[in-house]
Parts: structure tokens; sequence; C-alpha cells
């Protein structure tokens, strides 16, 4: 057998025409050291698709707000999403991103978060997309209590798709694959992902997100999540983590 | 041949090929250590007889069988030092006298022992690897299990998934952060992972897929050998979605092949199917000891700012634009999106039919540009002839075999071995004008048209009618004889058409 021969051409990356130069390397942050808040200008991209009066608008503005609040650094935030209404997100944020096939960001929000630990990787999903296609993943990336936040936009039915049954859909929901009534039992998300090990779980309805929930303190971002059912460690583990 | 003389009666067809020596290794390894013929020992007492046959180093070899059974009873490794010693003095007579050992074989040059899953792994180390992921299944899992033991070594992290979609869908996150990440498989392994595949190929994102194949179609043959992925690999998924192929020809070449699969993948932004198989997998070879210092490679990450970043940018030199991971600062504050949606430059979504055929040419040119680089591969035996046999993956062995044994016997063959499958290097057609007949050999189906994987590939790409196939597709691997007779076969029928 001949001796293998590596491929030569590979070793040279490919360089960037050479223009007017870069600033100075921004090196990891320091302790302790913080930049300006991003503001809402800096971080809306595309107009959002959605349909007007979508619940999917406000999910948007917290994010916006809690990115704002945190002040996290533009380079380090991360917004994934697999398919459907909800994971258009990535587009309407000016930040890194990555708009993955359906039902799989959070094993691919995973292998982001893992190799890369510097990073606030949050991932936007709706309720087809991460409890059903993706249901799987949604038990065993809360089993695996993987570092990131993982925001379901629940309207209980497809709307990307026009109106088909969901997971969440509840029974008797009429829909155009269930012209008679859905028969089956909604899954109740936030049981599971409890029972799979996720350490802070929260669920809101959308007109909460205006006001503070009655018993989380009045504080900002997410710690306005009507927090299940510990709410005393969840805050903690809440403010720990971001 | 040596065979234990107490269980088996060779057939006289066996004598044809080799000479058969019957030692009664059940009843002398009884009559050395006591028990039944049902009792352990008898492997020993067959090593002693090798040891002999080969001159080997016993006090080594006594050595090693004492590590071997250290943790256990002190009889146990005196019995199995008696069934070494009792087999290292059977007289084997004047057999002994029908060894000589070249000097060729005796070599400056370090080697190492190793099978194709464990070459194939070492090589993804040597190459700068540092994330995997995958799921179980025969005969990927050894490549599992390897780095699982090894990556956490050298900062690195396999991950076990909960099935093969979120193992394609992690390995691509984490390649996308940055890291060229690996994930693997055999065959319906492959199958599950396609969809994920195909949005590599859209978001160019590198990705390396293993594919340890086996026998097919679905849960098939898990333990034997198949060259049936090859179609999956190359076009497997929706849509067109380029992507490259490679399959190594033995196991030395995995370990090469590997590192040449990362920097593919990087170079050109695109995800690599590694093609091993079952044979491969399996099989321990020596080769020599690769030059660490010389191929391993680092692969940091690079977050230096840019000042702009189009991730799909149209001109980019080979319609590559370096990948970007986040944590990079873009200073103009227009950030990337990856995505499998057609897009535009910025990666935002786009139905502009002008964009979709850009970008689709893009993602096909990238792998015409590979192409020009790739080596022609070089052919075995004659330069022209009657015939020439075209091979991939595990088969190079016989291949090569067959070729010697027909030009001993006055036929002009020769053997041409493909290691890139997709895309395929440039200048094969010089090589093939100069046969009279092609012949592709591959351990596949003939297919309902009548050609196997690579033969169908080959007569689509060179619309040369001169290709045919040698196919086997019974679970084992081609012996030399199976492509001799073919070899006789077809070389007499062109004689008697001519």
């Amino acid at each position: 057998m001949s001796s293998p021969s590596l491929a030569t051409p590979a070793q040279a990356a490919p360089t960037a025409p050479a223009a007017t130069p870069l600033p100075a390397p921004i090196v990891a942050p320091a302790e302790g050291e913080s930049r300006p808040p991003l503001t809402k200008k800096q971080l809306a991209a595309d107009h959002p698709t959605w349909c007007p009066g979508c619940g999917d608008f406000s999910v948007l503005a917290l994010y916006f707000k809690l990115i704002e609040k945190r002040r996290l650094w533009h380079e380090k935030i991360v917004t994934i999403s697999g398919i459907g209404c909800s994971s258009r997100f990535p587009y309407f944020v000016q930040a890194h991103g990555a708009h993955f096939i359906h039902g799989r960001a959070l094993p691919f929000a995973t292998g982001v978060s893992l190799t890369r630990p510097d990073l606030h990787v949050f991932v936007f999903s709706g309720d087809g997309d991460a409890f059903s296609i993706g249901g799987n993943h949604f038990t065993h990336t809360a089993r695996k209590n993987v570092k990131l936040t993982f925001v379901v936009m629940d309207n209980e039915v497809y709307g990307l798709t026009k109106k088909q049954t969901s997971p969440t859909s509840r029974t008797g929901f009429r829909s155009k694959t269930d012209l008679w009534g859905a028969v089956d039992q909604p899954i109740n998300p936030l049981k599971q992902a409890l029972a799979a090990g996720g350490d802070v779980c929260g669920s809101q309805q959308p007109h909460q997100s205006r006001a503070p929930a009655a018993d989380d303190g009045g504080g900002d971002g997410p710690r306005r999540l009507q927090l299940h059912p510990l709410p005393e460690r969840m805050r903690r583990v809440l403010s720990r983590r971001l | 041949m040596l065979y234990d003389s107490d269980h088996v009666e060779p057939k006289p067809e066996w004598q044809r090929d080799y000479r058969h020596v019957g030692v009664p290794i059940s009843g002398l390894t009884v009559e050395a250590i006591g028990g039944t013929a049902r009792d352990k020992g008898k492997n020993v007492y067959a090593l002693g007889l090798i040891a002999k046959l080969f001159d080997l180093n016993v006090e080594k070899l006594r050595s090693l069988i004492q590590e071997r059974f250290a943790g256990k009873d002190a009889s146990v490794a005196q019995n199995a030092l008696n069934a070494f010693d009792a087999g290292y003095s059977y007289s084997l007579g004047h057999l002994l006298e029908t060894f000589r050992f070249a000097d060729s074989q005796v070599r400056g040059v370090r080697q190492v022992v190793m099978n194709g899953n464990e070459a194939l792994a070492y090589g993804l180390l040597a190459a700068g690897v540092r994330f995997g992921a995958g799921y179980p299944i025969t005969p990927w899992s050894d490549i599992m299990e390897l780095l699982r033991r090894e990556l956490p070594k050298y900062g690195g992290t396999f991950v076990q998934c909960e099935d093969e979609i979120a193992a394609v869908s992690m390995a691509l996150g984490a390649s996308y952060a940055g890291r060229v990440a690996v994930t693997g498989s055999s065959g319906p392994g492959l199958s599950l992972k396609v969809e994920a595949l195909g949005w590599g190929v859209m978001a160019e994102i590198p990705l390396v897929i293993v594919d340890v194949q086996r026998g097919g179609p679905s849960t098939g043959m898990p333990t034997n050998v198949e060259q049936s992925d090859l179609n999956l690999a190359c076009f497997g998924g929706h849509g067109d979605s380029p992507r490259v192929v490679l399959a190594p020809a033995n196991v030395e070449d995995c370990f090469y092949m590997a590192i040449e699969a990362v920097n593919i993948a990087r170079r050109y932004s695109v995800p690599v199917i590694l093609l091993s198989d079952q044979a491969i997998a399996t099989r321990i070879e020596a080769f020599d000891e690769p030059n660490l210092q010389k191929v391993c490679q680092e692969l940091p990450l690079d977050l230096s700012p840019a000042r702009a970043h189009k991730p799909y940018d149209l001109a980019a030199p080979e319609g590559v634009a370096a990948h970007r991971p986040p944590g990079t600062p873009i200073v103009d504050g227009i950030y990337p999106v990856v995505t499998g949606l057609e897009h535009d430059e910025f990666g935002h979504p786009t139905s502009s039919p002008k964009l979709h055929t850009q970008m689709a040419a893009k993602r096909r040119k990238k792998l015409q540009a590979l192409a020009a680089t790739l080596p022609r591969p070089s052919v075995y035996g004659c330069r022209s002839g009657q015939l020439l046999l075209i091979g991939w993956g595990s088969t190079a062995g016989p291949i090569r075999e067959a070729v010697d044994r027909a030009r001993a016997a006055g036929q002009t063959v020769a053997a041409l071995h493909l290691r890139h499958l997709h895309p395929l290097p440039l200048g094969l057609e010089e090589i093939f004008d100069a046969f009279d007949h092609l012949r592709v050999v591959e351990m596949n189906d003939d297919g309902v048209y009548g050609y196997g994987q690579l033969a169908g590939l080959l007569r689509a790409r060179y619309r040369n009618q001169k290709i045919r196939g040698i196919n086997k597709a019974d679970g084992l691997a081609f012996k030399v004889r199976d492509i001799v007779e073919r070899i006789r076969h077809d070389v007499e029928e062109a004689m008697t058409k001519n």
C-alpha cells in the first residue's frame, strides 16, 4: 500500500483581505469589568415577521431588556432556535445566532455551551419544536443540566403551518388536524422539566410580562418569571447563573 | 496452516492453497495441564506453537502471560505457563526449516499495532479534534469509547447523547462554536443524521462524520462487512447538498485520513464523511509509528475581532468565508446568523431565485475547488492493458494480491484505489482510457440497473460504458480467489469477443 498522503492544501487557512487595521483584540472579560449596556436599537435586527398582537413580541422585548439590564457583552450572546414561528427569533436579534433544524435546537445549543462556557447561550422554541419533535431532547438536556437558558413560547397550536394540534393543545381543541377536537391529553412541560432534573424552571402567561409576578420580589429580567416549585432556591440559582 | 487434529479434519480442497499441519492441540493441552478438552489453556498452548514457529521472544511472552493472569490464583498462571512450555517444546520437525525471515522484515522504524477504529480515533485526536458526540452502535462504538476515554486527557469532551440526531446536532453546535467536532455512527445511524448533515452543508459548518459501514439495509448484519453506504454518504438527504466523502484504504490510512478529513472540513467549511467499514474497523495491522511531532496539530480558537463579517460572502475566494464563531466581536455591529434557510450573504432568510442560484453554486464550487487539489491516485501494476480493477475502502489488500497473481499468470491487469470518493480527483479519464476493461470491485449489491454503488457513480461521472462491477454482498470480505476467478473469466470473455 502506498503511503497515505496528507492533504497539504488544507493546512493554509483562508485569510481575509487586509484593509484598514482592525481594532485591538478584545480579551476575555476581566473580573468586575463592565461595558455600557446595549440598547434596544443596537440589538434589534430584522423586523419581526410575527402576526400583529402575537405574544412573541413581548418575549423579544424582554430578551432585549434582559441583555441590557445584565449588561451582557454583545459578542458573547448566542441566540439559537429550531423551526417554527418562535424560531425566527435569531433573525430579530443583532447577535451571533443559529437557526437550526426542527426540534434539535437544544442538542445544538448543548454543543455550543459545552465547548464555550464563556458564552451566554439562549434557546428559543415553540411548543411543537420543544415538546413534540424535540421532546426527547427536552428531557435529556434538562437531565444533563447544561448551562443554557431555554425559552419556549407556547401558544398551544402550530402557528407557522397554520393551526394543527400541538402537544400542549387542550383536549377538545379543534384544529385542521383534529376537526372534532383533540383527543390526546396535553403535556405539562413544567412537570416534565422538573421530573427530568432541570434546576430552574418557570412559566408565565403573556399578560404577566409587563408587570412583575406577585411573588418574586419585584426584580428585573427573568426574575419576573413565576417560579416553581421552590421559589427561594430557584431565585438563588437563577441569579447566580445569569 | 496449523490446525487442531483432535477436532478438525481438513478437506482435500483446502490443501490446494495451503499446506495443513495437524497438531493434537486439545489432547496435548490436557496432557500438559490436566482437566478436560473443554477447559481453557488450548489458546496458550497454540501460542507456544506459534512462538516456536516464528522464533518469538520466549522470556517476554512468559512474562506477558504472568502479567495477564496476575490478579488470579497463582495456579492459573502456572497452568498457563505449563501449557505454553508444552506448546513450545512440541516437535514441529522439518516444518521449522521451511521458514526463513527475510532481512527486509527487520526494520529500523518503530511500529504501532492497532485496529482501524483505534487508528481513526487517534487520527482525530492528532488532528486537534477536541469535541465529539455519539450514540452507541456496532461497529462505531469502539471509536466512541476510545474518544470518551482519551479526549479528557487533552482538555476535550465526548458526550454520549440520547440519540443519533442529538449527537450530530451537538457536534454541529460545537463546530459552530469554533471547535471542529466529530460525530459518527454505522449505517442506520447515518440515515438518522442526514437531515442535520444537510443543515451543515447549507449553513456551511465544518464537521467530521465517521460511518463505519456494516451489512444493511435496516438493522441488516451488524457484525458483517459491506460497502453499501456510499450512495447515502454522497447523496443522502433532501435538496442539493454537496458534501465531501473520503474512504481510508487500510488501518494506517484511517489515521492519516482522519487528519485530512478535519483539515478539509475546516478549509472548506463543509461536512466531511469518513467511510470506514467493519473489516477495516476490526482488522489489526502494524504500521510505522506516525511522526507525532509533525502530524499533530492544535486548532486554536480564533476570536479576533472582525471589522465586518459576511458569513456567506459570495465574493470570498473559492466561495469560503472564514467561519467566525460566537465570541468574535464584529466591530460594525452587524452580527451573522448561520441558518438552514436559504439566505443572503449575512445569513438572513431570502426566497430570491437569484440568491438561491448563487448560493447553490457557491456550495457546489467549494467541492470543485477541492477536487482540483486532490492528488491523482497512482495505478498499481501496469500503466495500460487489458483490465483495470477499481476499488475503495477495505478491499485494497485482496485487489492488489489478485493483480499480482493475474500478472504472474501473464495478464496485463492493474488496480486503482480511490480514497477521495466525492468529489473525485481530476484526471481519472486518462487512466481509464488506457485499459480495455474496467471493473469496480466493491462489497455491495449489483443494483437494480446492474452496477454497484461506486460503479454507478463512476458511470454517471465519466459516461464510460466499459465500467462494470465485480460485486459481492454476502457480508464477508473479498477473498483473493474470488477476484482472480472473476478476472480470469472477464479477460477470457474479452479475448473471445475480440
